[in-house]
């Protein structure tokens, strides 16, 4: 039964998730290309051709190239997806739940306490533990990261979730925790010194197939719980009064996603070191591009997070033969001037 | 709906509310009252937006005991932040929030479609919430908190930012909701003639006590201007009611 006004607003509706679909269906094929450039460039001089052979059928090519690409290109070009993703969703969630363009894992202070937690790892790690030299940075790191983001929860909790004492806790914690890594720095050998700071320019190269595992098993678990909450997470961009009067439980929403936030972020930084940019670019160009409702909302952030990471990670091979840039810095030298342009040249402000 | 010895305070030291008891039931109940007297405490304190224990109550039951309060119940604050990435449609779909998974219903839909075009803004639907004027936001609010057919309904000032006509039509529009669904509005308003004009029954508050209840033609009068809102004013009555028009501030010196 069809009064006649009925198909109007189904219309609007259709033509406004296929456009939806569309900027996601060429995200998606943009993020291919980049992750197929990312596995094909490098300084050993293999071609896409052997590339490709050394993928589909790994023993049909000599040791060397199949070590360079199923130990290096692959899990080095997968973590840099999935690192993008974590931290773009983070940082969407974290803009989304405390209603504030600047808020993101790296402002936060949990990529300042992961830094922490490596520089203490890198310090005095290796004295204690022996043996698991690899895993104890990223353990510690993440460790840190983890209890910056609870000590934020906590003090969040004792306010009943209001947003501005989340934010200047996390503030608070960042200084704190980038004086502390300072202090750590201080009595550091030079050797040490220079092993902390290469772990903060941010790197992906540790990345090894057991790390994309457990990042890849983290985001498996998250996402679902994150898109569970989709529209109440739409609807806290009301404001606490209206979304508590459609019926959320707004201090609880904001608490457990702070939970599954920190979780994603500690996770993606423990690997890769600071690569904190993505947390806050990724959300702002997705949100102009397909808007607020999370259905599009999160999935745009996570591929544009992606993506972005996936270019930096081009990049820091291709500047100079040779030589591979840290993709902490490349990301932030690119990004920055580039996510100023759209800031500064957008139309609408939602802030 | 009823409010017993309804207390609240901010903080220990300022109590915003004194043992209010109160009770509204269907229609249109409007709250008075000077500026800070707690008109908006009370509507938030009825939403459960602001906790309270043991004194409030719906069809019987405590407020907090309700398991799906709000899908009875809207509430609209004074203020909306509208400074997401929204745009109408998606404003309204948000209103029936409880119903909504990631696949959006044809029923979902057309609920959209036949509150727009109750409030004729349905011209609107592709427009970005921060772009429509503060007349047409407060038009969009009032329709999503009907999207979920509330049997109770608490506003706090729909009348703002519109302009005369629109402030009519708005109250129309409320009233003839309230009049169709057997709903309860609770609206708080600044207009003591609107106020006046739309009452099913009438609240006066007063420094956070309900200073007198009833039907608007028992309560507004000149003495109740005087002692609740510090003003001298006249009452005119004609044939279709009675309209305030104040004169002077009881504070004011005489020059």
């Amino acid at each position: 039964m069809e009064s006649k006004n009925n198909p109007k607003i189904v219309v609007l509706y259709g033509k406004l998730v296929r456009r939806k679909l569309l900027v996601i269906a060429s995200l998606v094929s943009l993020l291919i290309t980049a992750f197929l450039i990312d596995v094909f460039t490098g300084s050993s001089g293999l071609t896409a051709k052997e590339v490709l052979q050394a993928i589909f059928y790994p023993d049909s090519v000599n040791a060397v190239s199949k070590v360079i690409v199923w130990v290096y290109r692959l899990p080095i070009a997968i973590m840099a997806l999935l690192v993008g993703a974590a931290l773009a969703i983070a940082g969407s969630q974290m803009q989304t739940i405390l209603n504030n363009p600047l808020a993101s894992p790296f402002t936060l202070g949990v990529s300042a306490a992961a830094g922490f937690g490596a520089s203490l790892a890198i310090v005095f790690g290796y004295r204690f533990l022996p043996g698991i030299e690899s895993y104890i940075v990223p353990i510690c790191a993440f460790l840190t990261a983890f209890l910056s983001m609870l000590l934020i929860y906590g003090i969040g909790k004792m306010k009943r979730g209001s947003t501005e004492t989340i934010i200047l806790a996390g503030v608070a914690l960042a200084f704190l925790f980038n004086s502390l890594l300072s202090l750590i720095q201080f009595f550091s050998t030079s050797d040490e010194l220079q092993a902390i700071v290469f772990w903060l320019f941010g790197s992906l190269m540790q990345a090894t197939w057991p790390k994309v595992g457990i990042l890849a098993a983290v985001l498996a678990v998250i996402i679902p719980l994150i898109a569970s909450n989709a529209w109440k997470l739409t609807a806290m961009r009301l404001g606490d009064e209206k979304a508590k009067s459609l019926g959320i439980n707004v201090e609880k929403l904001r608490l457990t996603m702070l939970v599954y936030i920190s979780i994603l972020t500690a996770t993606a930084v423990c690997f890769v070191g600071t690569v904190g940019f993505i947390g806050i670019v990724a959300p702002h160009i997705a949100r102009m591009i397909v808007g607020e409702d999370q259905r599009f909302f999160m999935p745009l952030s996570a591929l544009c997070g992606a993506f972005i990471l996936s270019g930096a990670s081009i990049l820091c091979k291709s500047i100079l033969p040779g030589v591979i840039f840290p993709i902490g810095i490349i990301t932030s030298l690119i990004g920055i001037p580039f996510f100023l342009a759209i800031v500064v040249g957008k139309k609408q402000n939602y802030w | 709906m009823i409010a017993r010895q309804l207390t609240f305070e901010y903080h220990a030291q300022k109590r915003v509310l004194d043992h209010i008891d109160f009770e509204f039931g269907k229609g249109i109940n409007i709250i008075i009252g000077p500026n800070a007297s707690g008109k908006s405490t009370i509507l938030k304190c009825l939403a459960g937006v602001l906790k309270t224990k043991d004194s409030v109550f719906f069809e019987g039951k405590e407020i907090n005991e309700h398991k799906n309060l709000y899908q009875k119940l809207s509430y609209l604050p004074q203020q909306i932040s509208v400074n997401a990435a929204l745009n109408v449609f998606e404003i309204m779909l948000l209103g029936n929030m409880e119903q909504l998974s990631w696949h959006i219903g044809r029923k979902n839909l057309e609920q959209v479609e036949k509150v727009m075009d109750e409030f004729n803004i349905r011209y609107l639907a592709q427009k970005k919430i921060n772009e429509i004027s503060g007349g047409q936001l407060q038009e969009v609010f009032i329709a999503q908190a009907l999207m979920k057919n509330p049997k109770y309904l608490l506003i706090d000032e729909p009348t703002n930012n519109l302009d005369l006509k629109n402030q009519l039509e708005i109250m129309d529009k409320i009233s003839r909701y309230a009049r169709k669904n057997q709903a309860s509005a609770l609206i708080v308003l600044h207009d003591l003639n609107l106020a006046v004009r739309y009452a099913n029954a009438l609240h006066v508050v007063k420094n956070g006590k309900i200073y007198a209840s009833g039907k608007p033609e028992n309560i507004v009068t000149e003495s109740m201007l005087e002692e609740v809102y510090g003003i001298k004013a006249k009452i005119i009555k004609d044939g279709e009611g009675r309209y305030i028009l104040p004169k002077a501030s009881c504070d004011s010196s005489v020059l």
